[in-house]
């Protein structure tokens, strides 16, 4: 593959309306590729490559719904609070020992 | 909940992000709403343990809820994202001894994706099928054309996530697109396509 077509491949694998075409997103604009392909066999080689690297990166995502992932942010919260709790008690507790030491010290 | 997405609509994520540090709990929830998947779908491509790959997710997650109060903006919070869970993932691979004393470079080399798919997959033809593209293909080469062109990170952005320099990136990059066309004759063109897509179902 020539120099040339590397550098198209790289710029329709980054252009954003090109992954959305690729991965089926946006069937409106077959007409404009198709176009773009037309009397030039390069390009259409290269379109090809470059839309079967975008579905194989798109494919394979797993689907999850917004409510399990609600579910996994509060789970995560959660429990971040409860480590921040924990350290309050921690910090508490070695203030007192310190409080408890300071007071020894001056028996 | 899906109502107060609305207000997050056409908002980026930097100024969501914004939000976050304020200690808006809405706005980190809007976060991993945008990003759990593609987090998640990256995680994969490295281990193929749903399970443990949610598991760091649950841990990135906790830690940047912790570091509401002290983290600094970014730039890119999909960037921040993908290399904070990639340090989690990776040291918890070490723990399971994944990786044991090996270099990041040596598990590149002999637990990669491929690898995993292998172990799992039983249909012959298949197996032969990602056997060919692993000829093709090294691990890193798929992980920066896959962080180049399905997270959509800049070359310099992956440079940094992998410890490399950019110019780096930028020829794996090519050599990944030279290698796909060239070693593949013509005629089996297609059939080394459908590999490509089959490697990653």
């Amino acid at each position: 593959m020539a120099q040339q077509h590397l550098k198209l491949l790289d710029e329709l694998l980054s252009h954003p309306r090109f992954q959305e075409w690729a991965v089926g997103n946006a069937p409106e604009l077959d007409p404009y590729w198709e176009n773009w392909t037309r009397h030039d066999p390069d390009r259409k080689e290269v379109l090809l490559i470059a839309r079967r690297i975008a579905l194989s990166f798109h494919t394979g995502v797993p689907t999850i719904s917004n409510e399990y992932v609600y579910g996994k942010i509060n789970q995560a919260i959660s429990t971040a609070h409860t480590y921040q709790e924990d350290d309050t008690v921690d910090v508490k507790r070695s203030n007192q020992s310190f409080i408890f030491a300071a007071a020894a010290s001056l028996l | 909940m899906l109502t107060l997405r609305e207000s997050f609509r056409n908002i980026t994520d930097e100024i969501i992000w914004e939000r976050y540090r304020e200690g808006n709990e809405a706005a980190f929830n809007e976060i991993f709403l945008r990003y759990y998947q593609r987090i998640l779908h990256y995680g994969l491509k490295f281990w193929p343990d749903q399970l443990l790959v949610e598991d760091c997710i649950q841990e990135l997650m906790i830690r940047i809820w912790q570091k509401r109060n002290v983290v600094n903006r970014t730039e890119s919070v999909k960037f921040y994202l993908l290399k904070t869970f990639r340090h989690i993932l990776f040291r918890k691979l070490k723990q399971n001894r994944v990786f044991s004393e090996k270099t990041e470079e040596d598990r590149l080399q002999e637990v990669s994706v491929e690898d995993q798919f292998i172990r799992e997959e039983t249909h012959e033809v298949l197996k032969n099928k990602v056997k060919v593209l692993l000829s093709q293909l090294t691990p890193r080469q798929q992980e920066v054309l896959y962080l180049r062109f399905y997270q959509n990170l800049s070359p310099g952005e992956i440079a940094e996530l992998l410890q490399i320099n950019t110019q780096s990136v930028c020829n794996i990059i090519h050599r990944a697109f030279q290698k796909i066309r060239e070693t593949t004759p013509i005629s089996n063109h297609n059939n080394f396509i459908f590999s490509i897509i089959q490697f990653f179902l």
